[in-house]
């Protein structure tokens, strides 16, 4: 048997909404779709001039029903590459991600295998950019104690990175009270000791983060609402970062080729508030 | 003093040790506890030098009773000298990692009065780290040369890694130049370690080399042995490489017990030693003591001391191809007699120490990407372990092409001169040039970056000269 093909210019195309239900119910639709199959596309994504746009709604029990059906076909290593391949952001690896969705339901995990084939390459790609983004993020999320006792790390992450790393933060600092803010996209990882992490929309820290128009840069904190200690901990820490670096072997090249400089607003030792 | 002076005097007396790794452990987080390991490692910052900021490397004192011509902290040397009350450096690691600014702590010392003496304190500040503060986070302890097998075997308690250095590649420059350390102090502890994560040294140096053994002690309960310490000359041909031989090795990254391992440090360039002697040491302390990583470390002079050479700058380059040649042993399967000879006993200041491999050794070339086994492909410049599996996944599908490897990571610019797609080999990048390894400009356009970047900093120093 062999497989539809998915011409790029078709015309009939399913319209998530960015979320990740709400794609997955795009790609389900697609699933169940008569030949040609139709593309996924974003909401927002430029609309062809000859192409017939379908919206899918969102339906959370329809999403977890296909997610549920995949990875009992398809296992979850092959199902965290195709999570990860949405995250990643990118339009094209999203619309490729969908027509691997049909092949792992055709194939299984075998179907992911298949690296000379461009729409496979690019989603391992993307699943790649999340995961490294992810990595990254956990190194460089800064937390800083607030007055309250309960901790804050402002990120910028380039993916949607926060469900990849919530669970790692939420292992480490069990005990803790923290928000990890995902600036960008204006939502936070939430996680209260001894209870499971929630991801919160439209989060803002109090008035304490500027929205980038007010005083201070995006991720700056007033230092009222800072624990008493904080100001002392951040010197001795960028005390210590300039301390380790080895002078006769200076290298500022191959320092921002491991941390481009557009991480570096939101480091503490980078000279962070 | 003040706490911020006394962290900038210690972390800078503590910055020379080259080793950043805080991968290894899977230690979980406790009931109400801080913190965790992670397998893989995490990098928390790059320092101005590049070098990777995971733990917070600092030594509990820097006021030492011993003599390293090397080493910035000898005590001949005039440098401010201070020191942590345990407490103080527990408040700094908990502060720090709640803050995520750092993977863990790695605590080393100057030798206070005695090595064991010190192991205790060290071994203090990591049994309140575990015990009371709940911590979990990765701890690695620097093991002092000499110190008493109990307390090596306390450390591996606590720690998720411990290491002692070597530093000096031979008998005679130790001696020279650290003549307050014996092999026997330091190769006794890496055998106690190697015993205590589950590895049973083993010898591993051919018959010839029995003058350099040494009969150590043997700790209660097992009889003495030779234990293998430094050997001038390649093991023979025919031995597995580093590679083969820790694919069977048994790694538990959730050990209670020093899930990490040990590991070293060789000083390149603050003694005569060659490439070729320092390759072969490092390869067999991977094999006999199960050392999971060598690190090496360009000598940077402190202050005049006349054991050692005047440097004017760090041997980065000869660093660097070091680098490169260790990455062979570990994730290649080279052999280090395959690297350096006695007939060749430097690496390549132009090539990667892999390229200058190829080019000696045509007859192993072309490699056919659609037939030839993952550690052929690996043997191929511009081939790494990650392209080479994704070759083998997708030639399973389909025949691939020139083009193919490009998408799969390949770097085609090396990778042209020693490959053929089904049968045909491709052209080089932006040339119609078909690329001939036994050319004259196959060496200039093989040539990486390295040498023009690092070599400026590197001078000679002749080691002839009286
Ligand atoms: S024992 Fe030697 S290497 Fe270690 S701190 Fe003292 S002088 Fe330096």
């Amino acid at each position: 048997m062999t497989e539809p093909r998915v011409d790029i210019d078709e015309p009939v195309t399913l319209a998530h909404d960015g979320s990740w239900p709400g794609y997955l119910c795009a790609c389900a639709e697609a699933l169940n779709a008569p030949e040609p199959v139709p593309r996924v596309v974003g909401y927002d994504a430029p609309l062809g001039l000859f192409e017939s746009r379908m919206a899918v709604a969102r339906d959370d029990g329809r999403a977890a029903a296909l997610w549920d059906r995949l990875t009992a076909k398809a296992g979850v290593p092959a199902m965290r590459i195709v999570l990860e391949a949405f995250l990643s952001e990118r339009p094209d690896a999203r619309t490729n991600a969908a027509v691997v969705i049909r092949r792992l339901r055709r194939d299984g995990a075998e179907a992911l295998r298949d690296l000379a084939d461009p729409v496979v390459l690019s989603v391992d790609k993307a699943a790649n950019r999340s995961r490294r983004e992810a990595e990254r993020t956990t190194g460089i999320a800064r937390l800083s104690e607030l007055a309250d006792g309960s901790w804050y790390a402002p990120l910028e992450p380039e993916c949607d990175v926060l469900p990849l790393v919530a669970d790692h933060f939420a292992a480490r600092f069990a005990a803790m009270r923290f928000a990890l803010h995902d600036l960008r996209r204006g939502r936070a990882v939430l996680h209260e000791p001894g209870r499971p992490w929630l991801l919160a929309d439209g989060f803002a820290l109090n008035r304490a983060v500027s929205d980038g128009e007010g005083d201070g840069a995006p991720g700056y904190i007033d230092p009222l609402m800072l624990s008493s200690d904080e100001s002392r901990i951040r010197d001795l820490w960028r005390r210590y970062f300039s301390a380790t670096a080895i002078e006769g072997r200076l290298n500022p090249g191959l320092q921002s080729a491991h941390i481009p400089k557009k991480y570096w607003r939101l480091l503490t030792e980078m000279g962070r508030g | 003093m003040d706490a911020s002076t006394k962290l900038s005097i210690l972390a800078d007396a503590a910055k020379y040790d080259a080793s950043c790794s805080s991968s290894g452990s899977a230690r979980g987080n406790a009931p109400g506890g801080l913190g965790n390991g992670a397998v893989g490692g995490i990098c928390h910052s790059w320092a101005a030098d590049g070098r990777c900021v995971s733990l917070l490397k600092v030594l509990l004192s820097n006021a030492c009773a011993y003599d390293c011509a090397y080493c910035v902290n000898r005590r001949s040397n005039d440098v401010p000298r201070a020191g942590f009350e345990p407490e103080e450096l527990v408040r700094l690691v908990i502060d720090f990692y709640k803050r995520n600014y750092i993977e863990g702590v790695f605590i080393s010392s100057a030798v206070l009065g005695c090595p064991d003496h010190t192991m205790e304190r060290m071994i203090g500040v990591a049994k309140t780290l575990r015990v009371r503060e709940r911590w979990n986070g990765y701890l690695h302890l620097k093991a002092i040369p000499g110190s008493s097998v109990e307390l090596v075997d306390e450390a591996a308690r606590w720690a998720d890694r411990v290491s002692v250095n070597v530093e000096l590649p031979s008998r005679a420059s130790l001696a020279r130049v650290a003549p307050d350390k014996t092999p026997a102090a330091i190769f006794g502890v890496m055998r106690a370690l190697a015993r205590a994560s589950g590895f049973e040294p083993r010898k591993a140096l051919p018959a010839a080399e029995a003058p350099d053994k040494l009969a150590l002690p043997a700790p209660a309960g097992s009889a003495a042995e030779p234990v293998p310490l430094y050997a001038a000359r390649p093991a023979p041909s025919g031995e597995r490489s580093v590679m083969a031989a820790r694919k069977g090795r048994a790694r538990d990254p959730g050990s209670a017990v020093l899930p990490a391992g040990q590991t070293t440090q060789l000083v390149v360039g603050a003694s005569p030693e060659s490439d070729a002697t320092i390759l072969t040491l490092a390869e067999n302390l991977y094999l006999a003591y199960d050392v999971r990583r060598v690190y090496y470390s360009a000598f940077m002079p402190a202050g005049r001391d006349p054991r050692v050479p005047a440097l004017p700058g760090p041997p980065l380059l000869r660093e660097h191809r070091l680098y490169q040649a260790d990455w062979l042993f570990r994730f290649y399967g080279f052999r280090a007699d395959e690297i350096l000879g006695p007939d060749r006993p430097y690496l390549d200041a132009d090539l990667d120490p892999k390229c200058a491999w190829a080019l000696r050794n045509l007859d192993r070339f072309p490699v056919e990407v659609n037939r030839a086994d993952y550690l052929e492909l690996l043997r191929v410049p511009g081939i790494g372990p990650r392209s080479a599996s994704r070759i083998v996944k997708a030639r399973s599908k389909a025949r691939l092409t020139a083009d193919s490897l490009k998408a799969l990571g390949v770097v085609m610019k090396r990778a042209a001169f020693f490959v053929t797609c089904s049968g045909s080999a491709p052209t080089l990048p932006g040339s119609t040039r078909r690329p001939a390894p036994d050319a004259a400009y196959a060496r200039a356009a093989l040539t990486d970056g390295a040498a023009l970047a690092l070599a400026p900093l590197q001078m000679e120093f002749d080691w002839g000269a009286p």
